[in-house]
C-alpha cells in the first residue's frame, strides 16, 4: 500500500515516497503491458501500452496505422498533486500537446487542440474528487505520418484529404484515457473519440452523451452522418481499451 | 463578478427548465445589443469598433500588401491580442487559430477577389484588439472582423493585369480606392445548459453552461470550422446528440438575420 499524501509538498524532485515491503515487490514485478490490438474492419491496426514510464503517475502509449496515417503518441499522467495558493474546491486539469522530433504542427494550432481535449477531460474526470489538486497532462508526439502518397493511386483520388490534425486527435483521447486510467485518477466513463471525414467526435456512456465535436473541414451536411460513423469508432477504440486495461490488471495479479 | 455557489445553482435552474429563463429576460436565440463603428482608423484599409451591452469591447484594422500568390498560399493572415493576457496564453492561441481556420483561402474567403494580376495578390492582414471581455469573445471578434472587412478599401490598380509576359510591377491610382467585395464568414457561440441552446450566453451564463458550441457561417449556410467548447471549468458535462443537431438548426434559422443587421451598417 503506498501512503504517500499526493496533496503536499513531497520534498525534492528525487525523493521517493515511504512504501510498503509488498509494495516494493509489486513495483519490482510490474512489467509494461503490450496489448498489440488489430481492427481488420477498417484497416486500422492500433497497439495500447500503459504503465512503462515509472516517474509518472499513469502513462500510456498509443500506436495506430491506417491506409492514411502511421502516427505514435507517449501521454505522461503527472498528479493529483497540490497546487499553491487558495483553496479550490475541485482539481484542475492542464493539458500540454508537444510536436515530437517533427515540428509538424504549429504549435497555436497544437494550444488549439489542448484547450479543446481540457475541455473534454473537464467533463471527464470526476474533478469533485481531487479539491486543491492539480493534474497535468503530457502528450508528446513521437512520430506522425501521412501514408496517402503510399496508398493505391485510386485510393489517394476518391477520399479527400483533410486536417491532419483531426486524424491525430481521437488517438490523443485515447491515450489520455489510458494514462488517467493507469494513474488511477476517477474518470465517470472511458472516454473514447472517432474520426470520419475529417469531424471528430468523442463520446462517453456508450455514446449516448458527446463531450466533444471538432471539424475542420467540409459543410455540415454530412456532420450528423459522420456522428454515427464516429460513435461506431468509438465503440471499438473503447473496447480495445478496456480489454487492455483488464489484460494489465489480470498480468498485475498474476505476477503478485 | 463570480457568483456563489447557491447563485449558480439557481441561475443553472432556471436557464435550464423548459421554456429558459435568462436572467436580462433574452429568448433563447436573442443576441445582446451592439454598437458597431466602422472606418474610423485613418491609417488602415479598414477597421470597426464593435461594443457589446456588457461592456465587451473589440477593435479590429484591417491592413493590406501586394505579395507574389504563387509563393503566398494564405492571403489572410488574423492576429489576435487580448488585453490582459499573454501572447501564448491558451485562449489568445486557440482564437488564433481558430479564425485563421475561418478566414482560410479557398474555405470562408475566395482568394480570386483579392487577386491584382496574374502574379500578385493582395494580402490581408487583420489584427484583433480584445480590450476587455466577460464572455467568450469569438463571436463579438467575428462580427467585428466581418464589418471592418466590409468598410475596407483596396488603391485601385491601373497596371495592366496580364503581367507574365513583362515583368512589371501593379502600379496604383493616386486617389481612388475600390471597395473590398468579400463574403467573410460569421463565427456563433452557443451555450448549452441541461437540455436547452442559447445564442450568445452572457458571462454569468458562460459561467454555469454545460458546454458550448462553435458555429460558423458562410454564404447562407453552415460551415466548417465547428467545435465544441468548455466555456467554464468547473460545470462542464457531456450532451446529448440531439443538443448538437438543434444548435446548427438554430443557428441555420437566425444567422441570416444577423448578416442582414451586419450588412445594413
Amino acid at each position: 500500500m503506498n501512503v504517500q499524501d499526493r496533496r503536499r509538498l513531497l520534498g525534492p524532485a528525487a525523493a521517493k515516497p515511504m512504501a510498503f515491503s509488498n509494495a516494493i515487490i509489486d513495483e519490482q514485478q510490474k512489467k509494461p503491458v503490450n496489448m498489440p490490438s488489430k481492427d481488420s474492419e477498417n484497416g486500422d491496426e492500433l497497439s495500447l501500452h500503459t504503465g512503462f514510464i515509472e516517474n509518472c503517475n499513469g502513462s500510456a502509449l498509443v500506436e495506430a496505422r491506417n491506409l492514411r496515417h502511421q502516427t505514435s503518441l507517449i501521454t505522461a499522467v503527472y498528479g493529483p498533486r497540490s497546487i499553491r495558493g487558495s483553496f479550490t474546491s475541485q482539481g484542475t486539469i492542464s493539458i500540454q500537446l508537444k510536436n515530437g522530433l517533427l515540428e509538424k504542427y504549429n504549435t497555436n494550432e497544437l494550444k488549439e487542440v489542448s484547450g479543446f481535449l481540457m475541455g473534454i477531460f473537464n467533463s471527464v474526470v470526476n474533478l469533485s474528487r481531487y479539491p486543491k489538486s492539480g493534474i497535468d497532462i503530457f502528450v508528446y508526439l513521437t512520430y506522425d505520418k501521412n501514408l496517402q502518397s503510399e496508398a493505391p493511386a485510386g485510393e489517394s483520388q476518391s477520399k479527400k484529404t483533410f486536417s491532419e490534425i483531426s486524424y491525430l486527435i481521437p488517438h490523443c483521447i485515447t491515450s489520455i484515457t489510458l494514462a488517467l486510467a493507469d494513474a488511477g485518477i476517477e474518470i465517470v466513463d472511458m472516454a473514447g473519440a472517432g474520426e470520419a471525414n475529417g469531424t471528430v467526435v468523442s463520446f462517453i456512456k456508450n455514446g449516448e452523451e458527446i463531450v466533444g465535436v471538432w471539424k475542420d473541414e467540409g459543410n455540415n451536411e454530412d456532420l450528423l452522418e459522420s456522428v454515427d460513423d464516429c460513435k461506431e469508432q468509438y465503440r471499438r477504440y473503447r473496447d480495445l481499451m478496456i480489454s487492455c486495461l483488464l489484460e494489465q490488471k489480470s498480468l498485475d495479479t498474476s505476477s503478485s | 463578478m463570480s457568483l456563489s455557489v447557491a447563485e449558480k445553482s439557481y441561475l443553472y435552474d432556471s436557464l435550464a427548465s423548459t421554456p429558459s429563463v435568462r436572467t436580462d429576460g433574452r429568448l433563447p436565440h436573442q443576441f445582446r445589443p451592439i454598437e458597431i463603428f466602422t472606418d474610423f482608423l485613418p491609417s488602415s484599409n479598414g477597421s470597426s469598433r464593435i461594443i457589446a451591452s456588457d461592456g465587451s469591447e473589440c477593435i479590429v484594422s484591417i491592413k493590406s500588401k501586394v505579395v507574389d500568390h504563387s509563393v503566398e498560399n494564405e492571403l489572410l493572415q488574423v492576429d489576435v491580442d487580448i488585453a490582459g493576457q499573454r501572447d501564448d496564453a491558451l485562449i489568445v492561441e486557440t482564437i488564433t487559430s481558430l479564425l485563421n481556420k475561418v478566414l482560410k483561402s479557398g474555405g470562408g474567403i475566395d482568394s480570386s477577389k483579392l487577386q491584382l494580376t496574374r502574379k500578385y495578390s493582395f494580402k490581408i492582414f487583420v489584427d484583433v484588439l480584445v480590450i476587455s471581455s466577460y464572455s467568450h469573445p469569438v463571436s463579438l471578434i467575428s462580427f467585428a472582423i466581418y464589418s471592418a472587412l466590409n468598410s475596407t478599401y483596396l488603391p485601385k490598380l491601373i497596371s495592366a493585369f496580364d503581367d507574365l509576359e513583362v515583368e512589371e510591377l501593379p502600379t496604383f491610382h493616386d486617389y481612388d480606392m475600390v471597395k473590398l467585395e468579400i463574403n467573410p464568414p460569421l463565427v456563433f457561440i452557443l451555450a448549452i445548459v441541461g437540455n436547452n441552446i442559447l445564442l450568445d450566453p452572457a458571462a454569468n451564463e458562460s459561467g454555469v453552461a454545460n458546454n458550448g458550441l462553435i458555429i460558423t457561417w458562410s454564404n447562407g449556410k453552415i460551415t466548417s470550422p465547428i467545435r465544441s467548447v468548455a466555456l467554464n471549468d468547473s460545470n462542464v458535462k457531456g450532451f446529448k446528440p440531439q443538443l448538437l443537431k438543434q444548435g446548427l438548426a438554430m443557428v441555420e434559422k437566425y444567422a441570416s438575420d444577423v448578416v442582414r443587421s451586419l450588412e445594413n451598417l
